[in-house]
């Protein structure tokens, strides 16, 4: 892992973390967390799908758009039953600078630099998305049906973490 | 080790397990669900058995041969039948989330 990743992943670590353990999160706030988390990946993807030429990199942007957006389809149909609005939080907010500003870190790059860069990135976030939803997210959702697509997306996030990394080891 | 592959046929459509000729009698129908990011436990198998696998998660998935030899694509809330032709081994994973793997025994 390279300097860089190192530190936006302990970035998003922070952002996701510290407003967590200031107050308890309600679940407006966890489905805003989580549908921003989605939503930032989503975005990467397109980034990497308008810029990658790399047929790896691309059939995992491509998968990362698809998953993502079925879980985000999922989570507004929920909210919408439920009658919640997602509610925007320091959280949410921490994690979209985080990624503008990755993504404006990655417009930069080309070639195999911005592949290499994606995919590390990639790890590194699915990996601090799966630390906040196994160690906050998850366990301060209230409602049941929120817990449960939460715990669904922790394994979507599981199993791209995993995915990331057999990219990331091609890529070297 | 994965030995040659005993799958007669496979297909993606609800319907292939209603149409399809009946097999013999001592053939039998597994439902396999795959629910979060994992396919369910796939029994011991008995040549002309099926093997229905049900996609029950929100995601798109794939029942693919290790070795390519057959493809089941499955939207959320679809599912696909094999037809088991000839006792082995086979081992299978998602093309899109190659973490997911299982495996088959026919005797």
């Amino acid at each position: 892992m390279t300097r860089a990743t190192f530190l936006i992943s302990a970035a998003a670590a922070v952002a996701l973390a510290a407003p967590a353990q200031a107050a308890d999160l309600t679940d407006p706030q966890i489905a805003h967390i989580a549908y921003t988390a989605g939503n930032i990946d989503i975005a990467a993807a397109k980034q990497a799908l308008k810029k990658s030429k790399n047929k790896t990199v691309r059939s995992f942007a491509q998968q990362m758009v698809r998953d993502h957006q079925a879980v985000n389809a999922k989570a507004l149909a929920l909210v919408k039953k439920l009658h919640v609005t997602p509610e925007a939080n320091g959280t949410s907010a921490s994690l979209t600078k985080a990624a503008n500003a990755e993504r404006a870190k990655l417009g930069k790059l080309r070639g195999a630099a911005f592949d290499r860069e994606y995919i590390n990135n990639e790890v590194s976030y699915h990996k601090t998305v799966n630390g906040a939803l196994s160690s906050t997210l998850i366990p301060s959702a209230h409602n049941g049906e929120l817990k449960s697509l939460l715990q669904t997306g922790l394994k979507l996030f599981q199993e791209h973490q995993a995915h990331a990394e057999q990219v990331a080891a091609k890529l070297k | 080790m994965i030995a040659r592959l005993p799958i007669l046929c496979a297909a993606a459509t609800g319907a292939l397990l209603l149409v399809s000729a009946p097999g013999p009698a001592a053939a039998a129908t597994h439902v396999v669900v795959i629910d979060q990011m994992k396919y369910g436990a796939v029994p011991p198998l008995k040549v002309g058995d099926r093997v229905v696998f049900v996609n029950n998660d929100i995601f798109r998935h794939t029942v693919t041969a290790s070795n390519n030899s057959f493809d089941l694509d499955l939207m959320p809330g679809k599912r696909g039948v094999l037809r088991i032709n000839s006792a082995g081994r086979a081992a299978f994973y998602c093309k899109y989330h190659p973490g997911m793997r299982g495996r088959m025994i026919a005797r």
